[in-house]
Formats: C-alpha cells, sequence, structure tokens
C-alpha cells in the first residue's frame, strides 16, 4: 500500500451555472520518502490535487489516503489538524508574515504542531543560520523560500507540498531551492511532493505524474534522479 | 473624460466600486452621518429650545421688561412707562408673597393680580393664548376649571398643584411683610389651575424670603382681591421690535436692551417722582390725622378745663357747707356745755338744798335737844345750888375765923420783925431773923472780943433780944401751927367749896349759853328754813330752763348730723371726682403725648421716606426664563465640544479607508495612468467617492438627529420646564445644518485628499508593480528581552501589526475612545446626579425635616415644639439653629446675587452630626468653630473664593432685594455640599458680621418614614402658633429623583451614540485588516491554524487596540463627564464630581461587548477566505 494514495479523486466547482470537472478521475500513488513531481500545465488540475492533498480542499468524489488515514473522508476540523501536523506547505510567493522574523516565521508554524523539530537547526539546515532575525522583507527572495522552507519542515510533516517554489525566483536561486527540497528528501527521508509546470524538474524527482485535463495521464518512477543542481531549463 | 457620463467606463467603474467596497462606503456614511448628526442636532438643540420658549413666551406675551420698585409704582409712572418710546403694551400688577396654608401644605406662594376679564376673553391652544386684550400680558393658560368670577376666588399653578397635591382652598396666613392694606381677601377658594409663561421652571418658581426661601406655588387672583388703594408692585411691558427675535438670542437682547437703556434713564425720575408721591400722599393722609389730633386735643383740654372748674366749685360749696356746719357744731356744743353746766349746778343746788333741808332737820332736832338740855341743866343747877349752899356757908365761916387768927399772927410776927429789924436787917420773917442771928451774935461776939465799943452792949442787947426771941417764937410757932392747920383745912375744903362753887357758877353760865344758844339756834333755824324754800323754789324754775335746753340742743344734734352726713357725701363725691379727673387728666395727656408723638414719627418717617429703588428687569431675571436660556446656552457649550471629536473620528475613518481604497486600487490608478487620465481625474474619483459617502450620512445624520436631539434633549428637561415642545417634524436650522454638512464634508474630503496625494504621485510604472510590502518593524517591547521571548510569535505578531499601521491605529483608539468616552461621559453624569441625592442626604445632610419658627420666637416656644418633637417619638435628635435666607455675593459687592441660606448653629458639636463639613476630595474635615465662616463649594466656585477669602452677605429685604451695603464675611473653609447653597457661621462669627445675636429659630430633625405619621406630625406643627414652615427634604429629594430618570433618556441616546461610533470604527478596522491580510490568513488556515487560531490572530489586534482604545477612553470619559457635568450643571445644585468606579467598569464591558458583536459579525468574512488565496501571486 502506497504512502499516499488517490482513487478515482474527482473535484466539479460550480461557478454559476456552469459546472467545471477541475478534477476528473485522478488515480495516483506516491511511496513514503519520494520527491514527487506533479507536473502539467496550466489548468490541467494540478493546483486543485495540491490543494485536496492538501487539505485545504474536499473531493467531489473518489478517496485520498495519507498513510493510514484517509483524507478524503476528513471534515473541516479534521483536515486543519491535518494540515497543520501532517502537511508542510511551501508556497510560491513563500507567504511568509512579514511581521516576523526569519525565525519567528518558523516558530509560528512549529508552535502549532506535536513534535516540531527546533526552529534553530531547521534554519542551520536551510542554510539562515545567519539571517535568522531579519524580517522578510531584508531577506532576498531564495532566502524567503528557504524560510518558508524552513517553516514547513519545522512543523515536522509526515509530507512536504510545494507549489510552484522556485516560481518566483531567478533561475540560480531557483536550482538552489530545489536542491535544498532534493537534500530534504533523501537527507531527511521527507515525503515531498512539488507541483509545477516545469517539466525541467521531472530530472529530479523520484516519481513523476504527469497530469493532464484532470487526470494523471503518466506515473513515472525515476530510479536515478539527476541532482537538482545539474538540473537546467 | 467623453461627454457622455452614463456611458463613461470611468464612471461606471466608479459605480462599481462604491457597490463592491459598500461596507466600505457605509463606513464613512454612517461615521459622518454621526458626526455631522450629533453636530448638527445639539446645535439645533439649543435653537430650538431657544424657539419653543419664544413659540411660548411670544404666544402667552411674556413681558419683555419689568418695572419694580421698593415702593411700589403708581398710575403716574405706569402711564410714563407706557409713554416710552419702544414700548407697546404695559400691564401694571399687584403682587405679594405670603405663606399659605395649601391643603395639608403650609407654603410660601406669591399672590399675584391678573385681568379676570382679559383672561375670560381668551382663548388658547394650550401654547399660544389668544386675546384682543393687547395689554393683556403674562398671559395664563387655563388647565382645569375656570377662572375666577368673586374676589375669592383664584386660580394656580397647574405643575405645582399637581406636585403639592390639589387643594381647593389657599388661605393666606401671613406675608413677607404686612398684609393690611394690601391684600383685602385673604381665604381664597380654588377655582382652577393654570399655565403661567411667567413660571416656566416648575421645579422652583422663584426665591423667596419665606419659608425655605423657594417660592411654592403661584396664586393667581382678581384684581379685587387686593386693596384699590395699594399701589402697583411691577408693570410689566412688552417691547414690540423685539417679538420677531428669538429670546435670548443677541438680537432680542439688542432690542430690548435699547428699550431698557431708555427706561433707564428715567429711572431716577420715576424714583424721585414716586417718592414725592408716596411723600404727599402720606404727608397728606398725616396732616388730615394731625388737624383731627389738635381738634381732639382742643376738646380734651377743654373737657378738662370744664370738669377742673366743676370740681373748684363743688369744692367751694363744700367748704361753705362745710363752715356752716362747723358754726353749728360749735353752737350745739356751747349749747351742750351750758346744759350740762346747768345740769350740774341744779345738782349741786339740788344737793345744797337737800343738805340744807339735812342740816335744818338736824338743827331742829338740835334745838329740841338743845331745849331739853337747857331744861335738864336748869334742873340739874337749882339741885347742885342745893346741894352745895351748907357746905359754903361753913367754909365762908371757918374762913372769916381763919382770917381773924391770921390777921393775929401777923400782927404778932410783925411786931417781933420790927423789933429786931435792927439786929438783922433784911430778915422779914422770925425763922430768918432766928437764922440770922446766930451769924450776928458771932459777928458781934467777934466785934465784942475785937473789943469794938459799943459790941458788947448790943451783943448783950442782942443775947437778951435772942432769949427774948427764943420765948416768943414758941408762942408763936403755935399760933402759927394753929392758922397753919386751920388753913391747911380751908385749903383742903376750898378746892372743894371752890370746885362746887365754879360748878355751880359754870352750870349757870352754861345754862345761860346754852340758853341763849338754843334761842339763836332757833333763830337760826327759822332763817335757814326760809333760805330753804327759796331755793326750792329756784331749784324747780332752774330744772324747768334746762329741760326745754335740753330738747332744744337735741333737735340741734339730729339737725347737724344730717348736715354732716350731706356735707361727708359731698366731699367724698369732690374727692371721687378730683381723683377720676386727675386720671383722666393723665391719662388724656399721655394719650395726647403718645398721638403727638406718633405724629411726630409718622412724620420723620415721611421725611425720611427715600427714594425707592427702581429697576428694570429683563427676563433674564426671570428664575424660569432664565434658566432655560441657561439650560439652552449649555447644550450649545456641549454642542461645541462634542461633535468636533466626532469630525475626528470621521476624518480619520475616512483617511484610513480611503487609503484602503488607494492601496487596493494601486495597480489600477497605474492604469489609468498608463492611458492618460489625469491625476485630477482619477483623485476625482476618490474625492467623489468620499464626497457622496459623507453627502449621504450627512444628510441622513442630520435629518435624523436634527429630530432626535432637539427633542430628546428638551424632554430630558421638559420634566421641570413647562414650555411646550414644538410639534414634529421640528424644523431643520439651515444655519447648523449647512455647518454641519459643509464640516463633514470638508473632513472626509481633507482626509481623501491625504490619502491618494501619495499614490497619485507615483510614476505609472511603479504603481504597476506590486507596492513593495512594509518592512517589518522591531517594537520597543522587543527590547526588554526576557518578555519578548516568552510571548508567544502570534502575539508577537499582534503587537507589531498594532504599530505598524499608526492611521488605523490612531482612528481605532480614538474611536474606541470616543465610544467609552461617550459612555463614561453618560454614566458619570448619571452618577453625578445621583450622587446629588447620595451624598447630599446620605452622607451630608443627617436631617430629613426643617422646622423654622417665626422670627421672634422665644427659647421656649423653640423648646416647646422640640418636646413636641420628643413627645411623638417620630422624631430624631433636634438641632437648634438660625437659618436666614441672605444673598452673598464676591467681595467687591457688585457681582451677582446668590440665594444663600445662613446657618448659625446653637451648638456646634451637635449640628456637625446631622451636617458633615468636609472637603470632598480626600473627605478632610472641614473645622467649624465659634469664629468660622464655611461657604458651601459650588458657591465659592461660582464667587472664585476659597478660604481666606472675603465675601459680601447681604440681608434682603422683603421683597427679596439687596438694599444695602451688606456684611463682609471672611470665608475660613470649603465644604462638600450639592443641593442649594449654605453658608455656615459659627455664634461667634455671626455675632461679628451682624453686631447681632443670632435667634435661635429654626429645628433640624430626622422623622419616621411613614408618611401617615409625618403628615400628622407636619399638620400639628403647622398649627402651632409659632412653627412658620415645616419642609421635609423629600420634595428635593424627589425633584432630583425626576431629573434622574429625564437624564436616563440622554443614556439611552449617549449609548446608542457609542455603539455606533464602536461599530463604525471596528467594522473598518476589521474590514480593513481582513481585506488587507486575506493572503496572510489564507496561509495561515494552509499552515494549519485552527479556526479560533485564525480568529485569535486577526481579533486579538483589534482586541488589543479596543483595550488601549478603551483605556483611553475612560480617560477621556474622565474628563468628557466632568466638562459636561460642570457645563450642564444647574446653578441650584452642584452635581456629583467623581464618576463611580462602576460606571468605568460598565462603560468598559460595553465598549467590549460592542467590540465582541462587530468582531462575530466579522468571523463569517474570516472563515470565508479561501485558502487558495495564499497560492494567489502577490498584486
Amino acid at each position: 500500500m502506497a504512502f499516499i494514495e488517490f482513487r478515482d479523486v474527482r473535484k466539479i466547482y460550480t461557478m454559476g451555472d456552469v459546472e467545471v470537472n477541475a478534477v476528473n478521475g485522478m488515480d495516483f500513488d506516491i511511496e513514503e520518502g519520494e520527491l514527487c513531481v506533479i507536473v502539467g500545465p496550466s489548468g490541467a488540475g494540478k493546483t486543485t490535487v495540491l490543494n485536496m492533498l492538501g487539505g485545504m480542499d474536499q473531493v467531489s468524489a473518489g478517496t485520498i489516503k495519507l498513510g493510514d488515514r484517509m483524507v478524503s473522508a476528513m471534515d473541516e476540523r479534521e483536515l486543519t489538524l491535518y494540515r497543520r501536523h501532517d502537511i508542510g506547505f511551501v508556497f510560491q510567493f513563500y507567504n511568509l508574515v512579514a511581521n516576523l522574523t526569519a525565525l519567528e516565521n518558523v516558530e509560528l508554524a512549529s508552535q502549532i504542531c506535536d513534535d516540531p523539530l527546533p526552529a534553530e537547526e531547521v534554519m542551520e539546515k536551510v542554510g539562515l543560520a545567519h539571517r535568522m532575525d531579519n524580517f522578510p522583507a531584508q531577506l532576498s527572495g531564495g532566502e524567503q523560500q528557504r524560510v518558508a522552507i524552513a517553516r514547513a519542515l519545522a512543523k515536522n510533516p509526515k509530507l512536504m507540498l510545494c507549489d510552484e517554489p522556485t516560481g518566483a525566483l531567478d533561475y540560480k536561486t531557483g536550482k538552489q531551492i530545489l536542491k535544498l527540497l532534493q537534500e530534504t528528501c533523501q537527507t531527511m527521508g521527507r515525503t515531498v511532493a512539488i507541483v509545477t509546470h516545469n517539466l525541467a524538474f521531472t530530472q529530479i524527482a523520484d516519481r513523476v505524474i504527469h497530469v493532464h485535463e484532470g487526470r494523471a495521464k503518466s506515473v513515472e518512477t525515476n530510479g536515478h534522479p539527476a541532482d537538482a543542481l545539474t538540473v537546467e531549463w | 473624460m467623453a461627454p457622455r457620463a452614463r456611458h463613461n467606463p470611468f464612471v461606471i467603474e466608479f459605480l462599481r466600486s462604491v457597490s463592491r467596497s459598500l461596507g466600505r462606503f457605509l463606513a464613512i456614511v454612517a461615521i459622518v452621518a454621526i458626526g455631522c448628526g450629533f453636530f448638527a442636532g445639539l446645535r439645533m438643540t439649543g435653537t430650538g429650545m431657544r424657539k419653543s420658549a419664544d413659540i411660548y413666551y411670544d404666544g402667552t406675551e411674556l413681558y419683555d421688561l419689568q418695572l419694580v420698585s421698593t415702593l411700589g409704582i403708581s398710575e403716574n409712572t405706569v402711564e410714563r412707562v407706557a409713554e416710552t418710546p419702544g414700548i407697546t403694551a404695559v400691564m401694571p400688577s399687584r403682587s405679594v408673597d405670603v405663606m399659605a396654608a395649601i391643603g395639608e401644605n403650609q407654603v410660601a406662594a406669591r399672590v399675584t393680580s391678573f385681568d379676570v376679564e382679559a383672561a375670560k376673553r381668551s382663548s388658547s391652544d394650550g401654547v399660544r393664548v389668544f386675546s384682543e386684550d393687547d395689554g393683556y400680558l403674562n398671559r395664563l393658560i387655563l388647565r382645569t376649571g375656570r377662572w375666577p368670577s368673586a374676589p375669592n376666588e383664584c386660580v394656580v399653578l397647574e405643575e405645582r398643584a399637581e406636585h403639592l397635591g390639589r387643594s381647593d382652598t389657599v388661605d393666606v396666613l401671613y406675608g413677607a411683610t404686612s398684609l393690611d392694606d394690601v391684600l383685602d381677601v385673604r381665604d381664597f377658594d380654588v377655582v382652577g389651575t393654570v399655565s403661567s409663561t411667567y413660571y416656566s421652571l416648575s421645579s422652583s418658581l422663584a426665591t423667596t424670603t419665606l419659608g425655605s426661601g423657594i417660592l411654592e406655588q403661584a396664586v393667581f387672583v382678581p384684581e379685587d382681591a387686593f386693596d384699590p388703594e395699594s399701589p402697583y408692585t411691577e408693570c410689566f411691558m412688552r417691547v414690540g421690535d423685539a417679538t420677531d427675535e428669538i429670546t435670548a438670542t443677541e438680537p432680542y437682547e439688542a432690542e430690548v436692551q435699547k428699550v431698557e437703556e431708555e427706561l433707564e434713564i428715567e429711572l431716577d425720575s420715576f424714583a424721585n417722582e414716586r417718592r414725592e408721591e408716596v411723600r404727599a400722599e402720606a404727608q397728606e393722609t398725616l396732616d388730615e390725622h394731625r388737624a383731627d389730633f389738635e381738634e381732639e386735643k382742643a376738646e380734651a383740654l377743654a373737657e378738662l378745663d370744664d370738669a377742673e372748674r366743676e370740681l373748684e366749685d363743688g369744692l367751694a360749696e363744700l367748704r361753705r357747707n362745710q363752715a356752716t356746719v362747723d358754726d353749728s357744731e360749735a353752737e350745739l356744743a356751747s349749747g351742750q356745755a351750758d346744759y350740762e353746766a346747768g345740769l350740774a349746778e341744779i345738782a349741786s343746788s339740788r344737793k345744797r338744798l337737800q343738805d340744807g333741808e339735812a342740816a335744818y332737820a338736824s338743827g331742829q332736832a338740835e334745838i329740841a335737844s338743845a331745849e331739853r338740855q337747857v331744861a335738864d341743866a336748869r334742873t340739874q343747877l337749882a339741885d347742885a345750888e342745893a346741894q352745895a349752899a351748907p357746905e359754903i356757908e361753913r367754909f365762908d365761916a371757918a374762913e372769916t375765923a381763919y382770917q381773924d387768927g391770921l390777921a393775929a399772927y401777923d400782927g404778932a410776927v410783925s411786931d417781933l420783925v420790927a423789933q429786931f429789924s435792927a439786929l438783922t436787917p433784911g430778915a422779914s420773917t422770925p425763922e430768918e431773923i432766928q437764922a440770922a442771928l446766930p451769924a450776928v451774935i458771932e459777928q458781934l461776939s467777934a466785934a465784942a472780943a475785937a473789943g469794938v465799943p459799943g459790941a458788947e452792949e448790943q451783943l448783950a442787947a442782942a443775947r437778951q433780944a435772942q432769949a427774948a426771941l427764943d420765948a416768943a417764937i414758941p408762942e408763936l410757932e403755935a399760933q402759927r401751927a394753929q392758922l397753919d392747920a386751920a388753913e391747911a383745912e380751908l385749903d383742903a375744903a376750898r378746892p372743894q367749896v371752890e370746885a362746887a362753887k365754879a360748878r355751880l357758877a359754870e352750870g349757870r353760865r352754861q345754862l345761860e349759853s346754852a340758853e341763849a344758844e338754843l334761842a339763836a339756834g332757833q333763830a337760826e333755824l327759822a332763817a335757814s328754813r326760809r333760805q330753804l324754800d327759796d331755793g326750792w323754789a329756784q331749784l324747780g324754775s332752774a330744772e324747768a330752763e334746762l329741760a326745754s335746753a335740753a330738747s332744744e340742743i337735741a333737735s340741734g344734734r339730729a339737725q347737724l348730723a344730717d348736715a354732716q352726713r350731706q356735707l361727708d357725701e359731698g366731699w367724698d363725691e369732690y374727692y371721687e371726682g378730683k381723683a377720676a379727673y386727675e386720671r383722666e387728666r393723665q391719662d388724656a395727656l399721655e394719650k395726647l403725648d403718645d398721638a403727638e408723638k406718633e405724629l411726630d414719627d409718622a412724620q420723620a418717617e415721611i421725611d425720611d421716606i427715600e427714594r425707592p429703588d427702581v429697576f428694570v428687569l429683563d427676563r433674564t431675571k426671570n428664575y424660569g426664563a432664565q434658566s432655560y436660556a441657561n439650560d439652552s446656552e449649555r447644550i450649545d457649550a456641549i454642542a461645541s465640544v462634542f461633535p468636533l471629536f466626532f469630525f475626528i473620528v470621521a476624518a480619520l475613518v475616512a483617511l484610513t479607508t480611503m487609503t484602503r481604497m488607494v492601496d487596493d486600487e494601486r495597480s489600477l490608478i497605474g492604469t489609468y495612468k498608463a492611458l492618460g487620465y489625469s491625476t485630477a481625474t482619477i483623485s476625482a474619483k476618490y474625492l467623489a467617492y468620499a464626497a457622496i459617502a459623507s453627502g449621504i450620512g450627512a444628510v441622513i445624520g442630520i435629518a435624523f438627529m436634527s429630530q432626535l436631539l432637539p427633542w430628546v434633549i428638551p424632554e430630558a428637561y421638559g420634566i421641570v420646564y413647562t414650555i411646550p415642545h414644538r410639534p414634529f417634524p421640528l424644523p431643520i436650522e439651515p444655519g447648523p445644518a449647512v455647518s454641519s454638512f459643509l464640516l463633514g464634508l470638508g473632513c472626509t474630503l481633507t482626509a481623501t485628499l491625504v490619502a491618494c496625494v501619495s499614490s497619485l504621485r507615483e510614476t505609472p510604472a511603479a504603481l504597476l508593480q506590486p507596492k513593495a510590502p512594509k518592512v517589518g518593524k522591531r517594537i520597543l517591547l522587543e527590547r526588554i528581552g526576557p518578555l519578548w521571548r516568552k510571548i508567544t510569535f502570534s502575539w508577537k505578531v499582534t503587537l507589531r501589526n498594532i504599530f505598524r499601521y499608526k492611521r488605523r491605529f490612531l482612528m481605532t483608539v480614538i474611536g474606541i475612545a470616543g465610544c467609552t468616552g461617550l459612555l463614561v461621559t453618560g454614566f458619570g453624569v448619571r452618577d453625578a446626579i445621583s450622587d446629588i441625592i447620595d451624598i447630599q442626604y446620605g452622607e451630608l445632610v443627617g436631617h430629613d425635616v426643617m422646622i423654622g419658627l417665626a422670627n421672634d420666637a422665644t427659647t421656649g416656644e423653640v423648646a416647646d415644639v422640640v418636646d413636641y418633637l420628643d413627645e411623638t417619638g417620630a422624631a430624631g435628635r433636634c438641632v437648634i439653629a438660625d437659618t436666614e435666607n441672605v444673598v452673598v455675593r464676591d467681595a467687591s459687592g457688585k457681582g451677582d446675587d446668590h440665594a444663600v441660606q445662613l446657618i448659625c448653629p446653637e451648638n456646634i458639636d451637635e449640628f456637625c452630626e446631622i451636617r458633615t463639613l468636609r472637603e470632598r476630595i480626600g473627605h478632610a474635615e472641614v473645622p467649624f468653630e465659634p469664629d468660622s465662616a464655611i461657604l458651601t463649594e459650588k458657591l465659592a466656585t461660582m464667587l472664585g473664593v476659597g478660604p481666606g477669602d472675603a465675601i459680601r452677605v447681604f440681608e434682603p429685604n422683603a421683597v427679596g432685594n439687596v438694599t444695602d451695603l451688606g456684611h463682609e464675611v471672611t470665608l475660613t473653609g470649603v465644604t462638600e455640599n450639592y443641593i442649594q447653597g449654605y453658608l455656615y457661621l459659627g455664634p461667634e462669627a455671626f455675632d461679628e458680621v451682624f453686631g447681632d445675636e443670632p435667634s435661635y429659630d429654626t429645628i433640624y430633625t430626622t422623622m419616621d418614614d411613614d408618611p401617615e405619621k409625618r403628615t400628622e406630625i407636619a399638620k400639628h406643627l403647622q398649627a402651632m402658633d409659632d412653627v412658620d414652615t415645616v419642609v421635609f427634604e423629600d420634595d428635593m429629594i424627589e425633584t432630583y429623583s425626576t431629573m434622574l430618570r429625564s437624564v436616563d433618556l440622554v443614556m439611552i441616546v449617549l449609548i446608542v451614540s457609542a455603539a455606533a461610533l464602536a461599530f463604525v470604527v471596528l467594522y473598518n478596522l476589521a474590514n480593513i485588516n481582513i481585506s488587507e491580510r486575506v493572503r496572510e490568513i489564507a496561509s495561515l488556515k494552509v499552515l494549519g491554524f485552527t479556526r479560533r487560531e485564525v480568529d485569535a490572530y486577526v481579533f486579538r489586534e483589534i482586541l488589543l487596540i479596543v483595550i488601549g482604545g478603551a483605556l483611553v477612553g475612560l480617560v477621556l470619559g474622565y474628563f468628557f463627564e466632568a466638562y459636561v457635568v460642570v457645563t450642564a450643571e444647574v446653578d441650584a445644585a452642584m452635581f456629583g464630581r467623581s464618576v463611580h468606579w462602576p460606571s468605568y467598569v460598565y462603560s468598559f464591558l460595553l465598549t467590549m461587548g460592542f467590540t465582541v458583536l462587530v468582531l462575530l459579525a466579522m468571523r463569517p468574512k474570516l472563515a470565508r477566505i479561501d485558502m487558495v488565496e495564499s497560492l494567489k501571486s502577490v498584486e
């Protein structure tokens, strides 16, 4: 049994009179400790997948399992706790709290979960030991994203979900972030899922899920993922 | 911009931006509505109150000016007043302040005359009185019953009748001045009740010197109830030009002032004229009186003289009579003496006669016995002669014999002696010769012996002779012896014979004398017999004479007695008459003196009649009108402060809202700019937005509040005023409305300009870029490491956020502070008014009844009342003091009058047990010593004095005017007090100030709460002669309780306003905060924050600001409340100065409550934030 299972997951948005099948029978598995890249063009339904996997949205039909937990059956409250304890989220635009220092942003997340990693340690791991007391506005984009990753990591989540983590970054910094995520997966054994439209990321993934028109068009596993720093796009 | 506005996309976009951000739009509408509404409403309230008053005053023709004079006003003066330019109507009237029994109450009332006929001809709609009589001023509105139709009928004030309890009668007890020649009727029947515009303040009509110093009822009586001879006491006037102006406003006062000045020029002349009139009148009366007096005096004196003359005549006659009586009496007395002498004489004559008779009788007897004796003696003599004859014969013979013998013997002896004569010369008898012979013999012997010649012869012869002798002698001797024996015998017989012879002779002689005597005696007896017979005859005639004299005397005596009695009566009469006359004379003279003195006094009084004080009073001197005008000005004062505050909040709300809007539409602005729209056009959008929002708000606010506030506030005051409300809809005053509208608009537009100016200055390129996120800032708190480290991150965020957006922070703090401040003000004002009662009667004043006795009550009479109170068992300790109604002014003596009760306790310690004298702040005791002078706080504040400062105290005259220079008093302390004003003087201080002992004529005590008992005791007390007033403090408590209820209405307005303020500000803040942080909130949700945590994350900040704002508000409220209390305070009372802590708590909790309500309302909005927002790109 896979760590994450999507079984015939559907998501139908009603916009006025129009029903939109954003996800239309999505099936895939992700094993524990894998770095998984979910890739597809705009509108393919990958964000919806991310939302549902991250507990931000509920399925219209189908089941989502994470470990032994049935995410798709959770009510709002359970979803909140699920997000809180099981998911570490990395946003495209970092979404740091501007009024908290880097360290505090990390602690903000760690304080609400049961078994957090020490914030300073995590900050050191993401290589920001020296910027811990800076406010987000004083940090570069890459640094901010590192803080965001540290924030996600500190929660000691079962799954790290990253939404276009390099989307707002320049190429070089983006690679460094990818590297950090890869390291997180490889050295810390985290399950990491990256949602992106950038096919280049597939090289570093243990598993690649191609999403197209609301379905998992293909799921590939990669026995030898490339080092993130070598990837080019 | 294209001319076809309807299809102008810019306009369309504008309209859409309104509809899309309706909350924001409504926030501006609401806050502007509140601000403008309050401003306009409050401004209109003061004006509205004045207009209501004006409608009422004009409608009832309330006087504009009033002339009063201390000597009254004559018809002449009234005429002259009427001639003064600007005066269009005059109405003279008489009034007098009295104590009256109205039902069970004994109260101070003012009896005023009014034109009953005019009143009967008038009609009223409850606010106005329509009358054809132009000179009918101060028109009364009949509320119940009918107008008086007889001099002993009256109408009273409806509002006071309601308060005092209705009564069918008003019995005047006594006046402030003598009611003689003033009020002809004393007992009135109440036939109706009225409202009088003159007494528009129903809680206290006016001040008076009677009773507790507050006028309790006004009694309107027909003019006939007053003595038609008495002068008018006041003259009311209408100033025609002032009618069109609103009362108590400057134009009104200016018009009145003009005429007032005209009149004031005349005042001196009025005063002089009046003095002359009064003097002339009085002089005339006095002259009449003096003439009468002189006449009476002359008469009296003449009568007295007559009486005196009569008395003198009487006296003369009496004296004459007396002389007569005296003469008769003397005559009678001498007659009596004669008579008595006669009687004595007769008695002695009779005695003599009787003695004579007796002597005669004894003479007769003697004669008879003498005859017998003579006869006897004759017999005896004859017998004795017969017996003695023989013896005598013998004796005669013996005697002859003896004589012969003796002659023989003598011859013999003579022979012998002749023989011896030679020898013994000298010897004449034989014995002598014998005896001498021896011696001769011896001598012859011696001589013979001596040889003498012849001697021997002689011797021898001698011897022979001797021898012869010797022989002769014995013969002689024998002869002799015979003789002697015979002689002896003779001698022995002789006596017998002699005696017998003598006896016989004697007998014979005796018989002869006896016979002679007898004969004489017989003759004598016969003569005496004759004499006696004469005497008896004389006696008889004398007796007869005396008897007639006696009867004469007796009749004379009887006559005399009569005469004397008559005379005595005459004297008694005379003396009585004289005494009576003296008495009468004395009396008459005294009376005349008194009368003359009275006349002189009266003359002196007339001469002393001073120029009366004549005043022109305008409506500001009318208790009701002025306090209503003051209250309206108080509202103006509040109106000038409070709304300002709302405008600040409105400006801040507009500023934050518009700032947020501009920020939100940053890229839109950039786009417009890029498209070539001018800065002016773009900013016009925002200005228009703000203008439309605030315009709508202003209109709504003004429209609503212009009805609400001018209704609610007078309603709150209305309980004490009789001034009727204006009907809805109330007119919207253009002045306040426009100024308020412009102010509201100006505030928001300025704020909008400030908000968009910085953004509009940026280049389109910069605008199209997302605004650089605000750099996080460390706040001061972080410098305190240990503390900061203990704070959780959400709190850290909260704290940092609070200080991040200064405008919002300021807006919220000020807004919420305002909300709390308003609540504190509301509750505080309530506290302030409830404190009046609670502190005044709970802490300061320990008595609930004041019993005033007549000024001249003695200590005994005071003690009687105290005894009675003790007897009832319902009264507590009685404290006695001197209580006077006085007027105080500042030390210069020229400032405003303040009516004050002066209290000088008899025993300070006892007094301090029922009155607490303390400082309001800190409650330190204010020492009350015999020389202390302590003023109550409000007065001290109004006069601007404190301990050590001086004030002037005046004793007002009967009509309450100050007419002297007063007395200076230096205060030793200022004491907390809320109702009325008091000046507490120690007895020494009293003496020092007035130079007089206080008269302890007032009793303060507590009384059983049972109203029946109270009524009964009050009734009994009022029936006591010396009790003037019985005042229960309940009345006062009730007045302020009513006030408290009226304040509740204002409270509601304040709470609603506060809530509205809080809602608008908080809604705006929450709205902005949430919309600004949608992304952050979404992120947190993604991070797994629970709903509660998200709420807390957002609301904690708001709550913190609210708490801060509320705390500021508590402080602000403290000052607001102080301002409102001091501003809105009525003169008669000091409101409590402290806000009670529960009020702070309530205000705080209510603010929190409003906040929680707003936040609860905002929760769904937070919940609605989609986590997907977090995934979106930054704008």
